[in-house]
């Protein structure tokens, strides 16, 4: 997952003085029937794009309430990369494929469909300026297309384990690739190749006695002045096949590359930080929690372990993503619920 | 949990000392260690020569990330289900190698078994009862196959294979009243059991005293003591003896490079291997745990790397039994304790369900190529072919020419093989 990487050109001074977690509040709900996997905002901040577990991606209209169905992908939707201008997004799935869709019409349709990995796609993510697209999944390869003509344009391999997050640098020079183990690689232009790790080895849980296991950062995403690197998913934890695990997050210094702080959830609670944001205002990370006894938004500093607010949510969440105004989060929840807040 | 490990302590690895203590600790239960009554015993001999392959899945494998794969469904997971090699019959896509051998075997998707504890079910599941009595438990499978095809074999009657790790998920019941005798040979980690050469500190002059010594003490304690208990005792220590010149059967080395290669190197590749050189030498029940398939967290993510552990092993291993003509006497049973929940909770993973779930079975006395039972379009209800736990030991048994109302003793207490079921008749050739 990345950032909303829309929603820096949208802010206005105003938004950066004045968006306040603390006063989140629900403007918005939505049901859908399916669970949600992934949600993204369009770039005009009109729509929102939740992949759900039907293997549809629900378009919501936010105006409207109206919600359509996409068809395309033949299993679950769990990635999308929306470029800040042009009428063309990119949908990642469980299928292994990459669907260009095109709003050209009254609904989007698909454009271009490729199959890009052998395996799930658990991550895609688009560069700054809008012309590549990266992917990663259960093949364990970073694959970088074009976003013009969709071709591949690089190759990148290393990881021994699943490919669960991918993030470029604002800067746009380095995309950064996070697997199911936390080994957090760093892959470089001009030719993507490695040039650095980090180390995130501690999100990784393994039990002898059980065989559970569970770890890798499930979202990532750089701080808008691209200082730090944030990587959300489990923190703590003993007992992965009896949800015995803590939500939370690892902040990193992109400069060393050691770890800064660890975000940490409220009291024991159980379960995953499933997604995470970082404000474009670089005022704070927002992630949702959903597990065994995890249900909630929580907003950190990235230089305190404690959250400085948290929202109880109605039922475990499982997606967040931030609108391209700075003032709202999107939270789509297990029971197909989907709220939006108003951060201020 | 604590007195039920303890108790059978002596099932956990092959050592002569824990022998001696599983014996006092089995105490009056083991009046019944002759087990068979006379005419059943007769004919059970002719059943000998067949042999079991268990592969116990624990912790609960997903029926719809397996066996009756159900994609597009509301409860349908992310996964595609693929064709088999029976015609017009899919499985999930995360068993590609077994859906090219699935015509050695026949589906069953009708469980419904009740029980959704781990402990419990894996009782019922193993011993074919649904539950213990007053004061102990009911046999394993193993146990009692052991005991009825395993006579006069020369070869451990009961092998089990699993995790040193995770032994204690593995182990909650297995020879009870039928004595140490019939309990499992148990190898960890794809080794040797443990204990079978001798520490280097006993040659041989100091063995042979200790011998002396031993037959004195048996001699002494058969004179105050019940004869069969000394008896299991002796029993125990010849079958000790035995493996210890027989501990090649283990050795994996034996098998060629390009073995190794078809089943991997991953430790339960390893013991799928060692499951096929144990049946070619004559073991007449294996047991062979994979886990943990209790997903209640990212069951999706947990089955991809479980199957992915399974799948190309176990299709080997069928593939190689059926190659060596060996399915023909080689019964070959692949369950858990129960399935996996429908709706998929709030991690992501489902739960513990047994009211509607799958397993495969082939080989000896089954008709291959079948799915018997189906469940309705969502997997929540069996529609047709419903199968109880005991209706399974029914045709366990009977596909190994074994009549499930034959007694075991408990002391003097006669006791039939599983409670009252019917055999699935339809699937038995």
């Amino acid at each position: 997952m990345n950032a909303d990487e829309n929603a820096a050109d949208a802010l206005t001074p105003e938004v950066s003085q004045q968006v306040d977690p603390t006063r989140a509040r629900v403007v918005q709900e939505f049901q859908q029937t399916r669970a949600p996997g992934y949600c993204h905002f369009d770039n005009a901040g009109r729509l929102l794009f939740v992949g759900s577990e039907d293997n549809t991606i629900q378009q919501w209209n936010l105006a409207t309430g109206e919600c359509n169905a996409l068809n395309g992908h033949s299993s679950w939707v769990r990635g999308f990369a929306v470029p800040r201008s042009g009428e063309t997004f990119v949908s990642s799935g469980y299928d292994g494929d990459l669907i260009w869709w095109v709003r050209d019409s009254s609904l989007p349709h698909v454009a271009n469909r490729i199959h890009a990995h052998k395996g799930w796609i658990r991550s895609c993510a688009i560069s700054p300026d809008g012309r590549l697209l990266a992917s990663g999944g259960n093949d364990r390869i970073v694959r970088l297309w074009s976003m013009s003509d969709r071709t591949l344009v690089a190759e990148a391999a290393g990881h021994q384990h699943d490919i669960c997050s991918l993030a470029f640098h604002p800067e746009g020079n380095h995309l950064v690739s996070s697997d199911s183990h936390g080994v957090v690689k760093v892959w470089g232009d001009p030719n993507w190749q490695l040039t650095r790790e980090l180390d995130a080895s501690s999100t990784y849980f393994y039990s002898k006695s059980n065989r559970g296991v569970s770890g890798g950062l499930r979202s990532l995403a750089f701080s808008s002045d691209g200082r730090l690197l944030i990587g959300a998913g489990v923190v703590g934890g003993g007992d992965p096949l009896g949800q015995a695990v803590n939500p939370g997050a690892i902040v990193f210094d992109w400069t060393s590359g050691e770890k800064k702080t660890l975000l940490r959830a409220r009291g024991n609670e159980l379960g995953v930080a499933w997604g995470m944001i970082c404000h474009p205002t670089d005022n704070f990370v927002a992630a949702v929690s959903g597990g065994l006894s995890a249900k909630h938004l929580y907003f950190w500093k990235t230089s305190d372990e404690q959250p400085f607010h948290v929202v109880d949510l109605p039922s475990p969440g499982r997606c967040i993503a931030l609108h391209p105004d700075g003032w709202r989060l999107s939270v789509a929840l297990h029971d197909g619920k989907i709220q939006i807040y108003l951060l201020g | 949990m604590w007195k039920s490990s303890r108790y059978h302590a002596a099932e956990h690895q092959f050592s002569r000392r824990t022998f001696l203590g599983g014996l006092a600790a089995g105490g009056a239960g083991l009046g019944g260690l002759a087990g068979l009554s006379r005419r059943a015993a007769a004919e059970q001999i002719k059943s000998s020569g067949k042999r079991v392959l268990l592969l116990f899945q624990h912790g609960g494998l997903s029926q719809f990330e397996s066996w009756d794969p159900k994609p597009n469904t509301e409860f349908g997971g992310p996964f595609a289900a693929i064709p088999t090699s029976i015609p017009g019959v899919a499985v999930s896509e995360l068993l590609p190698y077994t859906a090219r051998q699935l015509h050695h075997l026949t589906i069953l998707r009708g469980l419904s078994t009740e029980d959704t504890l781990h402990d419990s079910a894996r009782v019922r599941m193993i011993t074919g009862r649904s539950q213990g009595f007053v004061g102990g438990q009911y046999p394993s499978f193993g146990a009692v196959c052991g005991k009825l095809l395993g006579a006069g074999r020369t070869q451990p009657a009961y092998v089990k294979l699993t995790g040193r790790d995770n032994w204690h998920l593995a182990s909650l019941v297995d020879a009870a009243f039928l004595g140490p005798e019939c309990a499992p040979v148990v190898a960890f980690d794809e080794s040797a059991p443990d204990h079978l050469v001798p520490p280097a500190e006993l040659d041989a002059a100091r063995l042979a005293r200790l011998d002396s010594l031993r037959n004195q003490a048996n001699a002494r304690f058969e004179r105050q003591r019940k004869s069969d208990e000394t008896a299991a005792y002796q029993s125990s220590f010849d079958k000790a003896r035995q493996l210890m010149r027989q501990k090649d059967l283990f050795n994996l080395s034996r098998e060629s490079a390009a073995d190794h290669a078809r089943y991997g190197s991953e430790p339960f590749g390893q013991r799928c291997l060692l499951a096929r050189r144990l049946l070619e030498h004559d073991c007449t029940f294996v047991k062979l745990n994979h886990l943990n398939y209790d997903a209640h967290f990212e069951n999706f993510d947990n089955h991809l790397r479980l199957l992915g552990e399974f799948d190309r092993p176990f299709a080997t291993l069928l593939e190689d039994l059926d190659h060596r003509g060996m399915l023909d006497t080689t019964l070959v049973i692949v369950m858990g304790e129960f399935g996996r929940t429908p709706k998929v909770n709030s991690s992501i993973g489902r739960d513990h369900w047994a009211k509607s779930w799958s397993m495969v079975l082939g080989g000896c006395g089954i008709k291959p190529g079948m799915v018997w039972g189906g469940t309705n379009a969502t997997g929540t209800e069996v529609v047709d072919g419903q199968v109880t736990a005991f209706d399974l030991f029914h045709t366990f048994y009977r596909a190994l020419g074994l009549d499930p109302n034959t007694h075991i003793y408990n002391g003097d207490q006669p006791l039939t093989l599983t409670e009252s079921g019917k055999p699935i008749t339809e699937i038995l050739a």
